[in-house]
């Protein structure tokens, strides 16, 4: 046995050394951290993840906690993106590296951040924006035709997908991160097609552009051997017109997979939900998409 | 005379061989550059991360708005002072202005015939022109940390998961099939090259995040990756017609391909099939995330003429590309170029100034990196530094721009290891071994200097660690480490 004072001293000297092995390793972990680790932590501050503060916060004593979640991380909040494993780094120098975040953020408070607002919100939306919209495929395009009346534009299936009254679009849920995300309609959608182009009887479709003059713009494309230009104006508050020319020469069908709202157009006759239009008619002609009568 | 701004006076850094200036951006533009070029007059074109393409006239220092509404441009080439052809993520296209009025009226779509499921991480980079006016593009491949859109454009693969399994209720539980990165939609993961006229032939496959394009003066084309799945380090590629670069999504979009899912082709096959990058950037060591190779076409930014620069999105630096074509097949070496403050970090686009200056662009989508647009402009004096790096039979040859004074095999360290090929994400360093120096011989005019090493392997990256090597005027080393990826033995 022991005397008291001899176990006293053979403890403190084995607090002592542990404590030093904890700082050697912390030392070590503080390079192995600045390599692999820093561009995406700060001490005190979230940047890409979170702040070494709020890690010891969760982790606190806990270094394994710390090199377990490094091998397999998840994630804890919305819209973070998630960290790529450190299963390259092993399992000891993770422990180093655990070892420094916890000795670095020793006495250190965590306060929780607030979501960023945008920091440019104040700049006008640009009149033509492309970007991930709900209800239509990823090559979208949103046009505002006036303050109040906008339009979802499908630069992939080449059509007019909807139109909503109110504001534009909230971008910012886009483009605060690495657009995993859709932007939002800011109004209340009056008019809605689906996915298919209502011409498809006369083939593929295929994007050619559009055009932009004094603030109005216009949409090319071609179905099949047709080609089609295309601008859309808003003739009152829940009611739209698609202007079409084209280089028919022949005669052609138009088909919208209505989902929401009604239509009508300035030419041929609509029958079963199906425009026809001859060949002359067709070169010159507009679709009325309006809200539903209540 | 007008006043001139105080701050004005002082907007220049001078630090380690180079003057920076930081570019001011208009306020109100979410200042992460995308893209970034060089004007036939000298201004400098930037997109940025909400679709803006601006242009930076040099000599006022004031910005004009090109363009607005941009999906994502990453890239973009100026084809005339009022012509650029953009790459947005949905395509490639014209931007142009037909009037004269200073902003684009025309956009033409060039070709966007490329799938597109909507997730968030099939970024679409270039383009890069040839000689012969063709265009060349990358596509990144889809993440698998999110799903697909409901609606996607182009064509859906079959081959390995099926599309139910993207829209299961439990998205997670169907990661092992669909695989941490998955190409789901045509060409995702390919490098392709369009005709003027907007023809698009398929160049090559196996990469992942192919951020950025450049070709050298010999017109070799090269293609930086990122470490990840597949990928034990990021790394450099030398991109040719029909191969296959190692990430094996891409490859159900090949023409005739068997209809194996990729991700349960044996490895060793996969291992037999790919091309090995031509360099590594080691992971930690050179960097993180490379990004856009560009030409260093000049001699204004220190003798270095015909070897190519390579932005890092993680270190604060810009790293040099010495090229080494052994038996015919091109490999090298990367070291720091840039290194440092004032250097920032998300160093993502490259144009040269008509002066030689370099802009580099910054952005970081979320990921690590920074914002804004700094200009480096070399002092005129050479540094001593490592000018080039060739293999030799025996070992090494290291040039320098200087005069070596002396050098004993103890102020050189060199270590050689490799990285897995794995599905697993990342590698660590694998076989490390030191690595002895049998032989120093320098040559007679003191500007190079023959190493013979113990051992020479390929399959190896050789790191060398120089911190002890001096001048005759006793100048250290710039950049006292590099990294040398040996495929082929001489």
């Amino acid at each position: 046995m022991l005397a008291l004072k001899e176990r006293f001293v053979l403890r403190t000297m084995t607090i002592i050394w542990l404590a030093l092995l904890a700082s050697l390793s912390a030392e070590e972990g503080k390079d192995i951290y600045t390599a692999h680790c820093m561009a995406c932590h700060n001490l005190d501050k979230q940047v890409v993840g979170p702040s070494l503060i709020e890690i010891a916060h969760y982790y606190k004593e806990n270094p394994a906690g710390i090199v377990r979640w490094s091998l397999n991380p998840g994630v804890k909040r919305k819209l973070a993106i998630r960290m790529p494993p450190m299963t390259h780094l092993g399992k000891d120098k993770l422990l180093k590296v655990a070892d420094y975040i916890l000795k670095v953020t020793k006495g250190k408070r965590y306060k929780p951040e607030k979501e960023p607002e945008d920091p440019y919100k104040e700049t006008a939306p640009a009149k033509l924006q492309r970007m991930f919209m709900p209800d239509a495929g990823p090559a979208a395009i949103a046009l505002s035709l006036n303050e109040n009346v906008h339009i979802c534009w499908d630069a992939g299936t080449c059509q007019f997908r909807y139109a909503w009254n109110g504001k534009f679009i909230d971008q910012w849920p886009v483009w605060r991160g690495n657009g995993n995300a859709l932007a939002k309609v800011r109004g209340e959608t009056f008019t809605k097609v689906g996915q298919g182009n209502p011409f498809k009887n006369l083939g593929k479709t295929k994007f050619k552009g559009y055009s932009e003059k004094d603030g109005n713009y216009i949409f090319s494309y071609a179905v099949g051997d047709v080609d089609f230009s295309l601008s859309i104006s808003a003739l009152s508050s829940k009611e739209i017109s698609l202007n079409f020319t084209s280089n028919a020469s022949k005669n052609l069908e138009y088909k919208p997979e209505l989902e929401q709202g009604s239509w009508t157009s300035s030419k041929g006759e609509i029958s079963n939900g199906i425009l026809k239009l001859n060949a002359k008619e067709a070169q010159n002609f507009s679709i009325i998409f309006k809200a539903e009568k209540k | 005379m007008k006043f001139i701004p105080f701050f004005l006076l002082f907007s220049f850094t001078t630090f380690g061989g180079f003057k920076y200036e930081d570019i001011e951006i208009p306020s109100g533009i979410d200042p992460q550059v995308g893209g970034l070029c060089t004007l036939p007059n000298g201004n400098i074109a930037a997109c940025f991360h909400r679709g803006e393409l601006m242009i930076y006239n040099t000599k006022t220092k004031t910005w004009k708005m090109f363009a607005r509404g941009l999906h994502e441009p990453l890239g973009i080439v100026a084809l005339t002072n009022n012509e650029f052809a953009v790459m947005q993520r949905p395509e490639l296209t014209l931007v142009k202005d037909s009037n004269g009025d200073g902003k684009a009226d025309t956009y033409k779509t060039l070709y966007d015939e490329f799938g597109m499921s909507g997730n968030y991480h099939e970024f679409s980079f270039g383009p890069v022109r040839d000689k012969e006016g063709n265009f060349y593009i990358a596509l990144n491949v889809a993440s698998g940390l999110a799903s697909m859109r409901k609606e996607i454009r182009g064509e859906f693969s079959d081959v390995g998961a099926s599309r139910e399994r993207f829209y299961a209720k439990d998205w997670k539980k169907q990661k092992e099939a669909v695989g941490r990165m998955f190409s789901k939609v045509p060409y995702r993961g390919w490098v392709l090259k369009i005709s003027p006229e907007g023809k698009m032939t398929p160049v090559s496959s196996g990469l992942r995040s192919p951020n950025g394009l450049g070709f050298d003066a010999d017109g070799d084309l090269f293609v930086p990756d990122n470490q990840g799945d597949w990928l034990g380090t990021s790394k450099i590629h030398h991109i040719q017609k029909g191969h296959f670069h190692g990430h094996p999504a891409s490859l159900v979009w090949k023409k005739g391909w068997d209809g194996r899912d990729p991700l349960k082709v044996p490895v060793k096959e996969l291992d037999k099939m790919r091309t090995p990058a031509s360099v590594l950037v080691t992971q930690g060591i050179m960097g993180n995330s490379p990004t856009q190779p560009l030409l260093i076409d000049h001699n204004s930014f220190g003798p270095y003429k015909g070897q190519m620069l390579i932005g890092e999105m993680n270190f604060q630096r810009v790293l040099r590309f010495m090229k080494d074509k052994v038996n015919g097949q091109v490999q090298g070496a990367v070291i720091p170029h840039i290194d440092g403050d004032p250097m920032r970090i998300g160093n993502n686009r490259l144009t040269w100034g008509k002066d030689g200056s370099l802009y580099v662009g910054r952005t970081k989508l979320s990921w690590p990196g920074d914002n804004g647009i700094q200009r480096v402009i070399w002092d005129g004096k050479v540094d001593f530094d490592i000018q080039n790096l060739k293999l030799t039979k025996t070992g090494f040859k290291l040039f320098f721009t200087k005069k070596v004074n002396k050098l004993e095999a103890d102020d050189l360290k060199i270590s050689s290891y490799h990285y897995l090929y794995q599905r697993a994400y990342g590698s660590p360093q694998i076989d490390e071994k030191e690595i002895k120096i049998t032989k120093v011989q320098i040559a007679k005019d003191g500007l190079s200097i023959d190493l013979s090493l113990d051992s020479l392997e390929s399959g190896k990256v050789y790191d060398f660690t120089m911190n002890d090597i001096k001048s005759i005027d006793g100048d250290s080393l710039k950049a006292k480490r590099m990294c040398y990826t040996l495929n082929n033995l001489k």
